[in-house]
């Protein structure tokens, strides 16, 4: 395992740039994720990061190695792609086996890793399959084995899950973790779901425009966006101005603040203070609402302002009660427009 | 891969080395022949000429109406084909392929024997009182040009077939079905849906259809309709007195196929490339059985029957005696196959013409890859010149090709003596005739196998790197086996067709025991007395081998026989 | 999967069959083992021939000859036959092959390598190049170059003596060898005012050749005509479209055939006449013949590009007639006749007075690497022995073995030696067709370059034109009835007295202004026959 370093990578496709500028650390034996919406330049980050493209500007290291003019099979990769990419002609254990036989690994051993891999991923006995007659699920399996099988010193995986139903992909979510902490080899994760980034990163990068939002931990990144864009992409975000901030909790901390829905705290009408914060509460009143079962997501207008709130286990209530709306001021996350 | 291998000085050096045997190939054999001709003068006197402007009519005129014929037989088969699914229906459709075996100049023997004064045909009205023996329609005499037309559109018909065949298949019936469900008819759908989607490929095939019967040469010289342009240049080049005039016809003729390959492209728009199929393609076809099965073969059983009369004739001739004046030959032998297949001719000419055709597989593979790689994978600047220099042979006319060879080897071989064993064409033809052979077959190839690449998605190729593997070993382990297919498909092609190979084979063999088969046809059919007929009985060998060798590469790449000819 | 494996056993087969049957027969005609006593290993040689001829006298000539060479010289010889084609492929090979090993022996005359055949150096050029040009071919004439090949056998006699005068072809010495062979009771200088061999040695005609009339018993008695006797006959209009010709530009056995009807209404025109008046015959005759010529086109069904292939239609009997030369049509009919259980389908007509004996020469090519032998070959070829193989039926002893060859052999010893039944074409008699045809090479001979293009020119050309103005002309009864129409038809661009200026417009060494001329006469051919058409439908 090793840390991979980005440095001041930048690359265009034609004249469209993509990246500009991105500089990364990433720890060894981390599970990083590249976070982003489309065409935010995540997906040219990590082809970057395999070899498959040449930057235009900065360095690409593995430790301390410069790897960034080195050939992709130079780089002792695991691959893991969104379209899963088994080779048709070959059968399980032929595709999980093959990096090994790039690295010359003999008979007897190579057959003992492949199985180990393959009950690893709970595959045992799929070896002789072909891969045709394998489900979406299965095949990412295959792709993870035979990622991770050869040793990898930098794990890759491109929106590993994003062809899998939402069931499947939360149990993968588990397996993936799982087996990168166990082989302690250095992953870096691309995806869109912020939600999957939040529960599996060590740490995550939010990319915008070719460009590194923020860097941090899943709760660092969650609770202190440091802007807007990032706020928005990791889950709802109610955005306040200066004003809206002392209206709202009588106190304002910058220019924009961040407040997410669940911080906002919904009491029956004419409740003055809630609870511990003693904060003020603010006549709302209930606009829209969707119940979700454990919890269910308000939007209410408080004052003029929209705010979207999320509450655990909903009492019922319908559109046009009458609410307050606590807030507490700390709550509020300045953050960059 | 496209960015880091911008600076592979390997690369580039692969790409000039191919780009160099295409221009030694295909620019260097076209130039020297059109180069004496590339003078004003001689075109001004071309274009001046009464008979070269009758012959560019004329040429043009044939080109339309055999076109026309083709997409009458070729069109209504793809639709159906597509639309409906029936049993036999690979037999049916490997059926039409039947003209692609025909071995040259003894189809022509075949129609002479149809259509003379006392051939089958009219043998065939007399018996049936339509006029008396002897007296029937002079077919050839007095209606050449709708022969040679109905005969060229049954020769080239097969290719426009496979075309829009592969232009049906890749239509997602749910476009018909969503038509359908807005209420339109099936001649709504036929005009507003079908042929427009199919537009792409109607048009690719059609250009080729119109270009190859505008320069084919065998059809009218032997049928003798001589006032076209090929025939023209060809009596102009083997004339007895040496002349720029059928050189400066040949740029003329490069003209106007150029021009109409850039108006096809500009009509039609550039052909996209395949779209990659995820999951298994849904048919479009519904099944017809019982008389309704029989009503859907019956069209192809038409084609087939049409197309392989030439064929049966040629067998007919092979094995009949005593046949003039009459429906049927009036005796059967079969000394005739003893004779052509233990004539000291024949059988080092087959070893020949499998010798020749495999090595220049073999070259076109090689060649045809690479070209393929480079414009499907790679897509460097330059690519697409070096993608029209590959399929340039396609439209340039045997024959100048051949005198190009010719011209070539006889200057390089006295140029540089040493070579003179390998390039001298009156000393050792081999050479020049697998080169010739492979660059002539190279279009099929580059396309067989661009296919094949555009339907393989290079992640695969990038997840071999991932997991170690380099260049060489990601071709031989990856690529490789999942384009073996339509490898497969393109070298067989080209073996066949070398195997039957006409201008080069006629004009680079000059010594006999390096001659082709089909410079022993030629010479056999020559031979007066049984001459043809012993032709003949050869030719039906040459149809029996190449039958075989499709059928057998069929089997071999796992698929249907049109489904690998259809690219 | 057996259905699978079929394609691959068939494919097996089919290699496998001519391999086994050539086997068998290699096996059958291998010849009877060595006697027992110690045998010296036989000398190998290669002879090497180009030729136009066909398998039938190939195959022939190597077995008689390997056989002879073997009982005779002790050595085995191998013949490597070469057949680009025509007699003008082979031309036009052998003057590559020698143009450049010329340059490349001489490379200080490299520059000139051009016109060491003799080819005028072209008026305007500096005296330099004409200096240059002389020594060139002084150089050629005197060297020893070779081409590779040893020999040149078969094709025209014109083209012979233009091989020689070219120096392509060389003295072989055999008059001097054997001058008992050489005198005019066995092999004549002339005969019918044609050269049988070249005064200096340099060609031989090896066999004798007549050129005549082919047609199909069948179609004309469908058509109900009588058997033509003569050339005129097939200009009649009951022979419209039902002719098939060779282009002559294609082959020169057309052109010799065209040139021999042009002499056969000269010659009666200008018997017994001299000076002035013989001048003014041999115009009328030339008229004449160019009108016939056109007519005989007009009556064509189709132009072919090769000389065999109107003898295969007339055997098919798709035409009526077809000219030809007497070996093909004879060869056609044997086999015509056999298929047809003895029915005759074919019958070949010399023309009376219409065609001469023309030699069919070999010849020694310059710098033969096996000299030697090679002259032992034309040795062979006009021996006794060589020329039964010409004219002898197969299966008799000392003829041919397998191929009936029906040619008239050049000795004339022949037809008085050989008995009737062992001959294949007992009637040949050439001095007898000599005496009624006398070729007089002075009056066309030196416009035998002009003859192919002009025929082009003013009538396959303008076919099209050609064949609606006879038709008109036909329909309106005849060329008497219209005779404004006819004399339109009748038409040429050059006269007899012109003709020697016309035949160095359409050779010269500027191809543009050539076929300018030759355009200029398609242009106005189509013209006049249009206004053939026009005045014939008009009933003038």
């Amino acid at each position: 395992m090793v840390p991979v370093t980005i440095q001041g990578v930048s690359f265009s496709y034609g004249a469209t740039p993509v990246l500009d500028g991105v500089s990364l650390d990433i720890a060894a034996g981390e599970l990083f994720f590249l976070l982003g919406a489309s065409g935010c330049g995540k997906t040219t980050l990590l082809r970057l990061v395999a070899g498959f493209e040449r930057p235009d500007a900065g360095v690409i290291r593995f430790g301390g190695a410069d790897v960034t003019a080195l050939p992709t099979e130079r780089r002792n990769l695991g691959m893991v792609f969104q379209n899963y990419c088994l080779w048709p002609h070959l059968d399980v254990a032929g595709n999980v086996a093959f990096g090994l036989e790039m690295q010359r690994v003999g008979g007897s051993e190579r057959a003992a890793r492949v199985d180990a891999a393959l009950a690893a991923v709970g595959l045992s006995g799929y070896g002789a399959r072909k891969v045709g007659e394998l489900s979406g699920g299965q095949q990412q399996r295959v792709a993870l084995a035979r990622a991770v099988v050869t040793r990898p010193q930098v794990l890759l995986l491109d929106e590993p899950l994003s062809n899998l139903d939402a069931r499947l992909r939360q149990e993968m979510r588990g397996e993936i973790r799982r087996i990168c902490k166990q082989s302690g080899t250095t992953a870096i994760y691309v995806t869109h779901d912020q939600a999957e980034a939040l529960a599996t990163a060590d740490r995550l990068a939010v990319m915008v425009g070719g460009r590194v939002a923020q860097v941090g931990t899943p709760r660092e990144c969650y609770a202190r966006p440091v802007d807007a864009a990032v706020a928005r992409f990791l889950g709802e975000a109610n955005l306040l101005d200066r004003a809206a901030a002392i209206r709202l909790t009588g106190r304002a901390n910058g220019e924009l603040h961040c407040l997410r829905p669940e911080k906002i705290r919904l009491a029956g009408a004419g409740a003055p203070s809630v609870g511990v914060t003693g904060a003020p509460g603010v006549a709302a009143v209930l606009i829209d609402g969707a119940y979700q079962g454990d919890r269910a997501q308000w939007t209410v207008d408080a004052s003029g302002l929209r705010l979207t709130v999320v509450e655990p286990d909903p009492p019922e209530r319908k559109a046009g009660d009458a609410v307050t709306v606590v807030i507490a001021p700390d709550d509020l996350v300045v953050v960059q427009p | 891969m496209n960015r880091s291998l911008n600076r592979s000085w390997l690369a580039w050096t692969l790409f000039a080395a191919v780009a160099l045997v295409l221009v030694i190939g295909v620019v260097v054999p076209v130039v020297t022949v059109a180069g004496v001709g590339l003078s004003p003068a001689w075109i001004g006197e071309v274009l001046r000429h009464p008979l070269q402007r009758a012959g560019l009519g004329n040429s043009f005129a044939i080109a339309v109406v055999t076109t026309l014929i083709s997409l009458a037989i070729a069109l209504p088969l793809a639709l159906i084909g597509w639309r409906l699914r029936f049993r036999g229906q690979g037999v049916a459709e490997a059926l039409l392929l039947a003209p692609l075996i025909l071995p040259p100049f003894v189809g022509a023997l075949g129609i002479f024997q149809l259509l003379g004064v006392h051939g089958v045909v009219n043998s065939a009205g007399a018996a049936f009182g339509l006029w008396l023996p002897g007296h029937g329609p002079d077919w050839l005499g007095d209606h050449r040009f709708a022969v040679v037309c109905v005969v060229e559109a049954l020769h080239l018909y097969p290719f426009l077939w496979l075309a829009l065949a592969a232009a049906a298949a890749r239509l997602d019936p749910g476009l018909i079905e969503a038509a359908a469900a807005s209420g339109a008819s099936r001649l709504t759908i036929l005009r507003r849906i079908i042929l427009p989607l199919l537009k792409p490929g109607l048009f690719a095939g059609v250009t080729v259809i119109f270009v190859w019967s505008f320069t084919e040469l065998g059809t009218p010289l032997m049928l003798g309709f001589d006032r076209v342009v090929p025939v023209q240049i060809f009596n102009g080049l083997t004339e007895l007195n040496t002349n720029p005039q059928p050189f400066a016809l040949v740029v003329v003729m490069l003209v106007v196929v150029a021009a109409s390959y850039g108006l096809a492209q500009l009509i039609a728009g550039r052909q996209p490339d395949a779209v990659v199929v995820k999951g298994a393609a849904r048919s479009a076809g519904r099944q017809v059985r019982g008389w309704q099965a029989v009503l859907a073969w019956t069209p192809y059983l038409l084609v087939t029957a049409l197309a392989i009369a030439p064929h049966l004739m040629v067998l007919a001739l092979a094995c009949g005696r005593d046949w003039h004046g009459t429906l049927l030959p009036a005796g059967v032998t079969f000394d005739r196959f003893r004779d052509a297949l233990a004539h000291p001719n024949v059988v080092p000419s087959i070893s020949n013409s499998l010798f020749y055709a495999g090595l220049a597989t073999l070259i076109a593979l090689v060649i045809g890859f690479a070209v393929a790689w480079i414009t499907a994978r790679w897509k460097p600047r330059g690519a697409a010149a070096l993608d029209a220099l590959a399929m340039a042979p396609l439209a340039v006319p045997g024959l100048i090709m051949a005198f190009g060879f010719l011209a070539i080897g006889v200057w390089l071989s006295q140029q540089i003596p040493a070579l003179k064993p390998w390039l001298d064409p009156f000393a050792n033809p081999g050479p020049l005739l697998i080169f010739a052979y492979a660059i002539r077959r190279l279009p099929q190839v580059v396309r067989a196998t661009h296919a094949g690449l555009a339907q393989s998605p290079p992640a695969l190729e990038e997840a071999a790197a991932a997991c170690g593997a380099n260049a060489w070993t990601r071709l031989r382990r990856i690529t490789l086996p999942l384009i073996a297919a339509s490898l497969a498909a393109g070298a067989i092609l080209c073996f066949s067709f070398s195997m039957l190979e006409v201008s080069d084979s006629l004009i680079l063999a000059q010594k006999r025991d390096a001659w082709p088969v089909t410079k022993v046809l030629y010479d056999l059919s020559s031979v007066l007395g049984s001459g043809p007929a012993v032709a003949c009985a050869f030719a039906v060998w040459t149809m029996a081998f190449l039958a075989a060798s499709l059928c057998t590469a069929a089997v071999l790449t796992g698929r249907s026989l049109t489904g690998m000819l259809r690219e | 999967m057996i259905g699978k494996l079929v394609p691959v056993l068939v494919l097996a087969v089919l290699i496998a069959l001519p391999l086994a049957l050539r086997e068998r027969q290699a096996s059958a005609s291998k010849p009877a083992p060595a006697s027992s006593s110690a045998e010296t290993p036989l000398k190998n040689q290669t002879l090497v021939i180009i030729t136009p001829h066909g398998e039938p006298t190939r195959a022939e000539f190597t077995r008689a000859f390997t056989a002879w060479a073997k009982a005779e010289r002790g050595v085995a010889v191998t013949i490597d036959w070469r057949s680009p084609g025509g007699t003008s492929d082979i031309i036009r090979y052998l003057e590559d092959r020698y143009r450049g090993a010329f340059a490349a022996k001489f490379p200080q005359h490299a520059a000139s390598a051009g016109f060491i055949f003799g080819d005028g150096v072209s008026a305007t050029a500096p005296e330099a190049v004409r200096t240059a040009a002389n020594a060139a071919r002084a150089a050629w004439l005197a060297s020893e170059i070779s081409s590779d090949l040893d020999l040149f056998f078969g094709g025209g006699e014109f083209v012979y003596a233009k091989s020689a005068q070219r120096g392509l072809i060389v003295d072989a010495g055999l008059i001097q060898a054997e001058p008992t062979w050489f005198t005019p009771d066995i092999i004549p200088a002339t005969l019918s005012g044609e050269t049988i061999y070249d005064a200096k040695g340099r060609y031989y005609g090896a066999c004798l050749a007549v050129f005549g009339i082919a047609t199909s018993v069948d179609r004309l008695r469908e058509l109900g005509l009588e058997q033509p006797t003569r050339w005129s006959d097939l200009g009649d209009a009951r022979y419209f479209r039902q002719l098939t010709l060779a282009d002559p530009t294609k082959s020169g056995a057309v052109v010799t055939t065209l040139e021999r009807i042009l002499q056969s209404h000269m010659l009666p025109l200008a018997a017994g006449k001299s000076g002035d008046a013989e001048k003014a015959a041999q115009a009328q005759g030339w008229r004449e013949g160019w009108i016939l010529i056109k007519r005989l086109v007009a009556n064509a069904r189709w132009m072919t590009d090769s000389a065999s292939k109107p003898t295969r239609d007339t055997v098919r009997g798709d035409c009526a007639a077809s000219t030809a030369i007497d070996y093909h049509a004879r060869s056609e009919a044997d086999w015509a006749a056999r298929e047809s259980n003895g029915r005759e389908r074919l019958r070949f007509i010399i023309p009376k007075q219409g065609t001469s004996v023309s030699a069919d020469p070999i010849a020694l090519l310059r710098g033969a690497p096996a000299r030697p032998l090679a002259i032992d070959f034309i040795r062979f070829v006009l021996s006794p022995q060589g020329q039964r193989l010409w004219g002898i039926k197969v299966g008799t002893p000392q003829g041919p073995e397998r191929y009936a060859l029906r040619r008239m052999p050049v000795r004339l010893d022949f037809y008085r030696d050989s008995p009737r039944d062992q001959r294949s074409d007992p009637d040949d008699d050439p001095v007898a067709l000599s005496r009624e045809f006398t070729y007089h090479g002075a009056w066309t001979g030196p416009l035998y370059p002009l003859i192919g293009p002009m025929t082009k020119a003013i009538a396959i050309d303008p076919r099209e034109e050609l064949q609606a103005a006879w038709a008109a002309i036909i329909r309106a009864g005849g060329p008497e009835k219209v005779p404004q129409a006819w004399a339109e038809f009748s038409w040429l661009p050059v006269e007899y007295a012109g003709a020697k200026d016309a035949r160095n417009a359409v050779g010269d060494k500027d191809r543009l202004a050539a076929t300018r001329v030759l355009r200029r006469w398609v242009e106005e051919s189509i013209v006049h026959l249009n206004q053939a058409r026009v005045l014939a439908e008009a009933g003038r």
